[in-house]
């Protein structure tokens, strides 16, 4: 116990630790920042919501009206005091006003953005069915794979996933998950940009700290010179699984506290309290995916706050399965920075080898699940949007797979280091 | 001289070069092969570069208005006849007695089922006898880059300039403005292949983050290693140990310089060769109307120009990169600083190309800043150097 804790007082008073977690931190919290121009729009809705309830039905519209009509009229209030005429048209008023924004006082750029926003929203409630009445998901992929000249396994894969999706639509339909109130996806992509760009960011800064903390803890003793001290010693011998056991402890600790820091600067700023009960596959949680504008069409039916909590639990496990794959390369690599290196080239190899196999071989599908590749899809996690990751044994596969050839390789490294001689 | 080419064959171990080449591979793979080949959507448009230089090479580098009604009344029907023949000549075009781009176009606005059918039918037949990646362009496409870019762009012209001159600053830079005006209306509009200025615009942020990735991978362990074996005592202890500091020092420049060449070399190579080529008929367009930059520039200027700040900001970079290897006592620490560091210089550098020589800055922005990324790690490596004189063994 005492060397573990050694070893942990080792890493955590590290000077490269504290300070590339101050840096991550820091960078995270800029990118809070960076959607800074949309908060008050944000907090509005979350407000709307919390007036209205989220699902969207005859009594939501009861609600609603009244909130509507108020901001369409202080358009058109607004939109006198500003050019000094009337118009019925709340699209034109809504590109006058812009046009001058800004030449308006703060009280008025405020009235305008609130209003803005509300008119926003009634676009987004009115076209929340485009895509689950007018996309048929079978008939496109079945263009895919003749487009894409698929066949064999994948293209059977595939076209189960598209059957499955297009019953899961069906669901979404019938039991009212498309008709709950979120955030319009077109316009404020917070969907995208808390999974996609957030957690994006947060698993990288982990994966990269936590490698870091992995290559100081094994390759220590290497480092300094001290290894032939250990290696004479039974509890020496040892040795590894406590520099693992840290190193791990930290590796971990490290997405925690910048989900827990980054998360509540992030919630503190952009309130959701009163849109956790809504459906991620929300008809309003529409957006762009390439060509197209799409919705996040979840496994299973999940409410945001659902989805939330299940996306920091795939963090912390895809941090260990990163965690593990970096102690099974430290404990062969000697070298730091070689070991790095090779491992930062094995992360871009896993990214690219799949789109270079042919397609019609299952190869693709089995490369694909991957942890990098996790890493790059990250805001579409739990969600039916790429034909790959549609299936429910994804992410299982991706940690079993991954966990397992790090775990194998760690055992061989470790017996090795044991059986070493001097 | 001998330390010199020691130090040199150090920073350029087999090791490290074979790292840098599989990471330069996989680097353009990632980010850059895109651009080269399949950008914007898949179908290299070949068509926009061959039909930039054959307006080159019959009008020059502009179309003035006279060049335009030309381009408008002889070259466009030319253009649209060969893609006629080029449809005629499928057989099931013929067949379908779809013989000219009218009879196509008015195909695809039908709506029933059978016209459905048919235009996929016909679109099968065009795929497989007209590639989507042509290593020439084809006639078809040259009619369709001629209809879609070149017409609209000289329809458009007027109208673009009008609202350009309604956002336009105000000073200095207005007159500049009105000054660019005149010049645009005598000269015309320049002939650039749009797919060239694109990509050459998106890849060379992607090219930049190469170069820094080159001398950090390549410097940044280098003092380090030569702390860890420990020869640091011994060089002290002679006199000429004492200036190895200042051979190191020009060792990693010379080692980043070769290294920045080489990463050129390869990148213009490609980019010369590829379907979205910067050919040499482009370097003529003067494009500072139509961006608006202090300077009168060509687009060969204008590469030459973001290559040479690129290329400052990177060989700066190297010297932060020798100072935090010189700093730092092992390889984890180097690694921890310099992640952070290579994401302030990407966005830097980013921040500092686009826009480049823009009106909406300061006359000499761009020059500020490629002297400070010089001269600041200059500063910081020449006051190490100092120090390194003066150090006693610790």
């Amino acid at each position: 116990m005492d060397i573990f804790r050694q070893q942990m007082k080792r890493i955590l008073g590290a000077s490269f630790f504290l300070g590339l977690l101050a840096a991550f931190l820091a960078f995270d919290l800029y990118l809070i920042s960076s959607r800074s121009n949309m908060r008050r729009e944000i907090n509005l809705i979350n407000d709307v919501a919390g007036r209205t309830g989220v699902r969207i039905d005859a009594e939501f519209e009861e609600k609603f009206g009244p909130i509507l009509k108020k901001h369409t009229t202080d358009l058109g209030d607004l939109f006198r005091q500003v050019t000094g005429g009337a118009s019925g048209d709340t699209a034109v008023m809504l590109k006058q006003i812009a046009q001058r924004y800004y030449t308006l006082s703060g009280e008025q750029q405020g009235r305008f953005r609130d209003d803005s926003a509300i008119l926003q929203l009634d676009g987004a409630i009115k076209g929340r069915n485009a895509y689950y009445e007018g996309y048929d998901i079978t008939a496109a992929g079945k263009m895919w794979l003749k487009q894409g000249r698929v066949t064999g396994a994948p293209a059977r894969f595939i076209s189960r996933n598209c059957t499955e999706l297009q019953s899961r639509m069906a669901q979404i339909k019938s039991d009212g998950e498309k008709d709950t109130l979120f955030f319009p996806g077109t316009v404020y992509g917070m969907h995208g940009f808390l999974y996609g760009t957030l957690f994006g960011a947060i698993i990288m800064e982990s994966a990269v700290l936590g490698v870091l903390v992995m290559f100081f803890a094994v390759n220590f003793e290497f480092m300094h010179g001290t290894q032939n001290l250990a290696y004479t010693s039974r509890r020496g011998r040892h040795l590894p699984a406590d520099q693992f056991r840290a190193a791990m402890l930290v590796g971990m600790f490290v997405p925690i506290f910048l989900i827990a820091a980054a998360l509540s600067v992030f919630f503190a700023n952009y309130h959701f309290s009163n849109v956790w009960d809504s459906f991620v596959s929300s008809g309003m949680n529409a957006e762009p995916h390439g060509m197209q504008v799409v919705p996040y069409i979840t496994l299973r039916p999940m409410t945001t706050g659902e989805y939330l909590r299940a996306n920091i639990g795939l963090v912390l496990v895809l941090q260990a399965v990163f965690c593990l794959l970096a102690f099974s390369v430290a404990i062969y690599c000697r070298n730091n920075y070689v070991g790095f290196l090779g491992y930062a080239l094995g992360w871009m190899m896993s990214v690219n080898l799949p789109s270079v196999l042919p397609w019609n071989t299952v190869l693709p599908l089995i490369l694909t699940a991957n942890p990098v590749i996790a890493w790059v899809d990250c805001g579409n996690w739990l969600t039916q949007i790429d034909i790959f990751d549609a299936s429910p044994w994804y992410f299982p596969a991706i940690f079993l797979l991954g966990a397992s050839l790090a775990a194998i390789a760690a055992f061989f490294g470790v017996r090795r280091f044991r059986r070493a001689d001097l | 001289m001998r330390i010199f080419r020691s130090e040199l064959k150090k920073l350029l171990n087999w090791r490290l070069l074979l790292i840098l080449c599989l990471f330069t591979g996989l680097f353009y793979f990632m980010f850059l092969e895109f651009y080269l080949y399949s950008y914007p959507d898949g179908h290299p448009r070949t068509e926009s570069v061959e039909l930039g230089k054959e307006l080159v090479e019959k009008y020059g580098p502009s179309l003035d208005v006279a060049e335009q009604k030309e381009f408008k009344t002889v070259d466009y029907p030319a253009i649209k006849r060969a893609a006629d023949r080029r449809l005629a000549g499928i057989e099931e075009f013929r067949e379908a007695k779809i013989t000219t781009i009218e009879a196509l176009d008015a195909l695809s606005d039908k709506t029933d089922d059978a016209s459905r059918d048919l235009y996929d039918k016909l679109w099968d037949a065009f795929d497989k006898t007209i590639p989507r990646y042509p290593e020439k362009a084809d006639d078809y496409y040259m009619y369709q880059e001629a209809r879609d870019v070149v017409i609209p762009s000289i329809d458009t012209t007027q109208e673009n300039v009008r609202a350009q001159i309604t956002s336009a600053p105000a000073g200095e830079a207005r007159e500049r403005v009105e000054e660019l005006e005149k010049r645009e209306a005598s000269m015309g509009i320049p002939i650039l292949s749009w797919v060239t200025a694109d990509t050459w615009r998106d890849m060379v942020n992607y090219f930049f983050i190469l170069l820094l990735f080159t001398v950090a991978i390549l410097i940044s362990p280098y003092l380090v290693r030569e702390r860890r074996s420990g020869v640091r005592g011994i060089a002290y202890a002679c006199r000429k140990g004492r200036s190895l500091f200042a051979v190191q020092f020009g060792a990693s420049l010379v080692a980043a310089a070769l290294a920045e060449t080489v990463q050129a070399a390869v990148f213009f190579a490609l980019f010369f060769t590829s379907p979205h080529r910067v050919d040499r008929a482009f370097f003529g367009a003067d494009i500072s109307c139509a961006n608006w930059y202090w300077w009168d520039m060509t687009f060969g200027q204008y590469i030459a120009w973001s290559c040479a700040v690129l290329f400052m900001v990177a060989f700066g970079f190297a010297m932060v990169s020798f100072a935090v290897s010189k700093f730092c006592k092992n390889y984890i620490t180097v690694l921890a600083v310099q992640i952070p560091l290579i994401f302030l210089a990407k966005k830097l550098a980013v921040w500092v190309r686009n826009n480049m020589f823009s009106i909406y800055r300061p006359r000499c922005f761009e020059s500020l800043i490629c002297d400070l990324c010089i001269l600041a790690p200059l500063a910081l490596c020449l006051f190490l150097l100092h120090r390194e004189k003066a150090s006693d063994i610790r």
